[in-house]
């Protein structure tokens, strides 16, 4: 059985920054356009109402908090697919249903 | 071996064969996550710090998986995990109402539901008590249907 070493742990732990504490600062205009290219490329954030509420108010939430629009858009995209696909794709699973049977 | 565990262990037992990872899985949830979310196991368990967990899981995860295949995966359900100060804005989003997301397999019952409403539960106790729940978005669509 494989130990986890405390360098991973550690590596976890010791990261300075999520992505979280990079967010709040103000949008440049690249980045904005950055982001509206994103969301002509992504249907799914093209159709989405609250993201194009979002996009008009320069990803100002409602509370007031300022979202860095490209990472936010792009975390948006790896939560929708993960949350369809998750860690193992059908693939896998059929490999190990054939591995195992 | 308590009900929390018997409910994992199939889980946990069909996603270590099909990643191919000589890896205990017990020992991660019992020893190593512990030690992930120390910094926020007192907090009062909100969406936001259900979301955190689970990003602090599936970053101890990636980790795990550094030079397996799944790296890659887990790194996007890291990501995707990130932005845990907006969960509400992220299940506003996919079209997900609060209540859906908690009690969704494997979910929290209407009793635990209601305690985490009122602020009952710190993370530590989501972990004792439903550890299934932090490990979710990794584990998917091995067990859990969304």
């Amino acid at each position: 059985m494989y130990v986890l070493p405390n360098k991973y742990i550690d590596m976890s732990l010791e990261s300075p920054q999520t992505p979280q504490e990079n967010l709040r600062k103000e949008p440049t205009q690249e980045d904005l356009q950055a982001a509206d290219q994103l969301i002509i490329e992504n249907e799914l954030l093209a159709q989405n109402p609250r993201v194009k509420m979002l996009q008009e108010n320069n990803f100002v939430t409602e509370d007031g908090r300022q979202l860095d629009a490209g990472n936010f858009l792009a975390a948006m995209l790896d939560y929708i697919g993960t949350q369809e696909a998750g860690s193992l794709t059908e693939e896998d699973i059929s490999a190990a249903v054939a591995n195992n049977s | 071996m308590t009900q929390v565990w018997q409910n994992l262990q199939e889980d946990l037992q069909v996603a270590l064969r099909i990643l191919g990872w000589d890896c205990d899985f017990r020992q991660f949830v019992e020893e190593s996550l512990p030690l992930l979310l120390q910094d926020i196991s007192d907090e009062t368990l909100t969406l936001e710090k259900l979301m955190e967990a689970q990003f602090l899981c599936a970053k101890g995860l990636a980790n795990l998986a550094m030079h397996s295949s799944s790296f890659e995966r887990f790194e996007k359900i890291k990501h995707g995990l990130s932005q845990h100060e907006d969960a509400g804005t992220f299940l506003a989003i996919i079209g997900m109402d609060e209540t859906t997301y908690w009690q969704r397999r494997p979910g929290l019952t209407d009793a635990e539901y209601q305690e985490v409403k009122h602020g009952q539960w710190t993370v530590q106790e989501l972990l004792e008590r439903r550890p299934a729940l932090i490990l979710a978005p990794c584990l998917r669509p091995t067990s859990f249907n969304n």
